[in-house]
């Protein structure tokens, strides 16, 4: 029996994706002339696939932007992404002869829509390639739709972060804290922390982690960067019991192939020894805890 | 999200090598009298990054461990070995000594290019116009603070800019958001890997007259090389990590190094056929100390060539003669200029232009009265009208 779209959107939040590309196997791949629901099984069964890191297989299933650059080809994926971005614009701006005035607007508002999502995913790919510069002026496109976005304004802090220009993403942040009010919770802290982590504070830099996981305890960013500040307070046993206890408290929101990767470079600057065993147990309980797409390959405990 | 280094990676000339050491006793029982050493070491050198020989620490328990960073900024392209060691009192007594060994090799980022032209300016001082070609080396893309140029001693160097264009999204409205996230990227001098940056700089001695070339002298390398200066290179990293470079001297010919100069100071590019005009030369003298034929009067003669005291007017006047010269020499003021009191002095020389088009004016040698020896030249064109009448 087919599992309802409901259904299938309930097992994907719980990471149990195995479930989903076994209950979409049956699909009957969709033809230009699909119906909408065979189009959704095969996006579900794509999307599985990927998630489980079947890129090639999913790949056949469903011609996807962004599954070259999963199996090597970046640039097919980017090329890929701007001709999606192209045709977006083109049906945003297509007249449907027959279109009521409200069904038009609804029509552009779709398309402008999917367009920014594309444009969300080019800057992704342009950040992966360390095109920084890119990136920005995708950022600078997103800001032209959305100019007050205090999450698009952040993001040209921390991309002038990640090229080294620290006196730029200090003004950005600087700007940004007089819309302190419209910011999601947490995102002004993690922002003056990352400011001050570049600057070589790292004691402030974990404070300001601290205050955002104050707002939301499930803040992955700021439990995971608050942890590499001990780290570089040189704390290292101050860093691995942070990441643990975030790890015991709350293993949904935490458990991510960041976060353990941190922790396992940890473990094995703890000691050569006991290292192996710490991440063979850091593996053993991330797979059974963890959902269906996490890669634990990344504690490296073999 | 932050997230540590998985290995050494790659480090490069000119940035910070930074470690986190972490020494833990992994026994069951204290050790004690610990000394803790790092050093890193290359083909050339040994450089100790921490010694606890002074200070040792009194024990360590089983499980307790004693962590460190240390920087060094690397200056050596090549292998390094990060020897990190300790030494101890086993609890049976017996004196121990534990080393441990991280090899890495650092590389250089960039390619540096440079191409020197001497040019014999028309007025003003010679010069080299220096052009230098910085292509990124690495496999990432450098956010580059500056490339500069620092002029070695008695010289000056500017940068010669291209005019910039100011560039339009044209077709699209723009926020202010977004258009100054477009301005700011358009600002940013990032080098792609296999990217390149040219500059050009003007290179010439410092000015007569100022506090910088009353104390300098140009630095002569190998007997036929002026020492023109160094290329320094900095640029930024991830979270701002700092890297700078600086080149080894660049050299160019020793036009720049003269005893003795003569320099075109003003000249009309643009005069009328039968209309005399004048042209200033200043003759300047280095300071080079060393020199003994930098004092002394000079005089300036026509010509490739010329006879034993012959004066301006008389080659000229030989010059036409045969033939070889369309803007003749009338004469000159001061006849003979004299060094040895002031550093420079000025000449005004009145030429007459015969004919029309463009001229070269004749070929002017400041030669020692003494001796007659030439120890500079200049020479020019004009272009030449119509008289008006």
């Amino acid at each position: 029996m087919r599992e309802s779209e409901e259904g299938l959107r309930r097992l994907a939040l719980q990471g149990a994706w195995r479930i989903v590309a076994e209950r979409t196997q049956g699909f009957q791949s969709a033809g230009p002339r699909g119906s909408k629901e065979a189009w959704q099984e095969t996006a579900w069964h794509a999307l599985a696939l990927a998630k489980l890191r079947a890129y090639g297989a999913a790949l056949e299933v469903l011609a996807s932007a962004d599954l070259p650059a999963q199996l090597g080809r970046p640039q097919e994926s980017l090329d890929r992404f701007y001709i999606l971005f192209q045709f977006c614009d083109a049906q945003r701006e297509l007249q449907s002869a027959g279109l009521t005035a409200d069904a038009e607007v609804r029509w552009r508002g779709q398309w402008s829509q999917r367009q920014n999502a594309v444009a969300g995913s080019l800057m992704a790919q342009h950040c992966s390639a360390r095109e920084y510069g890119a990136a920005l002026e995708w950022v600078g496109w997103a800001l032209d739709q959305h100019p007050d976005d205090p999450v698009l304004q952040s993001r040209v802090g921390h991309l002038q972060l990640a090229l080294g220009d620290i006196s730029a993403a200090s003004a950005t942040f600087k700007a940004l804290s007089g819309n302190a009010a419209r910011m999601p919770a947490g995102l002004l802290q993690r922002n003056r922390g990352l400011l001050l982590f570049a600057q070589g504070d790292f004691q402030g830099a974990m404070k300001e982690f601290d205050g955002a996981l104050s707002a939301d305890s499930s803040d992955t960013i700021a439990a995971n960067n608050r942890a590499i500040c001990h780290m570089y307070a040189c704390n290292l046993p101050g860093a691995i019991k942070a990441i643990e206890g975030d790890l015991r408290s709350r293993a949904a929101a935490h458990l991510q192939e960041t976060v353990l990767l941190n922790l396992s470079s940890m473990y094995e600057l703890s000691s050569a020894g006991a290292a192996a065993e710490s991440k063979r147990a850091l593996s053993d309980w991330a797979g059974r805890s963890g959902p269906d797409d996490l890669d634990i390959s990344c504690i490296r405990a073999d | 999200m932050l997230k540590l280094p998985q290995s050494f990676g790659v480090i490069y000339l000119g940035e910070a090598f930074c470690t986190y050491i972490s020494v833990s006793n992994t026994s069951s029982e204290p050790v004690t009298n610990i000394v803790i050493k790092a050093e890193l070491q290359t083909d050339r050198q040994k450089v100790t990054l921490k010694d606890g020989t002074k200070t040792p620490l009194p024990s360590l328990g089983p499980g307790e461990r004693e962590d460190f960073i240390v920087s060094h900024d690397v200056k050596e392209v090549g292998p390094h070995t990060l020897v990190c060691s300790t030494s101890y009192t086993a609890p049976d007594g017996e004196q121990k000594y534990v080393p441990q060994y991280f090899k890495f090799a650092s590389h250089n980022p960039f390619s540096v290019r440079t191409k020197s032209r001497t040019v014999a300016a028309e007025t003003g001082a010679p010069q080299v116009l220096m052009e230098a070609c910085v292509e990124n080396a690495t496999k990432g893309t450098l956010f580059l603070e500056y490339v500069r140029f620092d002029a070695g001693t008695g010289l000056s160097a500017t940068r010669v800019a291209p005019p910039t264009a100011v560039g339009q999204s044209a077709g699209r409205h723009r926020s202010p958001a977004g258009a100054a996230v477009s301005s700011y990227v358009a600002g940013l001098q990032l080098l792609d890997p296999g990217g390149a940056v040219n500059t050009l700089y003007r290179v010439q001695r410092l000015g007569p007259g100022t506090a910088e070339h009353a104390a300098a002298q140009v630095t002569i390398v190998g007997g036929n090389s002026t020492a023109l200066g160094r290329l320094e290179i900095k640029w930024r990293g991830m979270l701002g990590d700092m890297g700078r470079l600086q080149t080894q001297q660049i050299t160019a010919p020793v036009l720049l190094a003269k005893d003795v100069e003569l320099v075109m100071t003003a000249v009309e590019k643009e005069v009328q056929a039968e209309v005399p005009f004048n042209i200033t030369l200043a003759v300047r003298r280095s300071n080079d100390a060393s020199s003994t034929v930098n004092s002394g009067q000079y005089t300036v003669v026509c010509g490739p060539s010329s006879a034993p005291g012959e004066t301006l007017a008389e080659g000229a006047a030989r010059e036409q003669r045969d033939g070889q010269g369309n803007v003749v020499v009338l004469s000159q003021t001061p006849d003979v200029v004299d060094l040895s009191e002031a550093a420079e002095a000025s000449v005004q020389v009145t030429l007459l232009p015969l004919r029309t088009g463009v001229q070269h004016l004749p070929l002017l040698r400041l030669q020692d009265v003494q001796r007659h020896v030439t120890f500079d030249a200049v020479e020019s064109t004009v272009m030449v009208h119509p008289c008006a009448s």
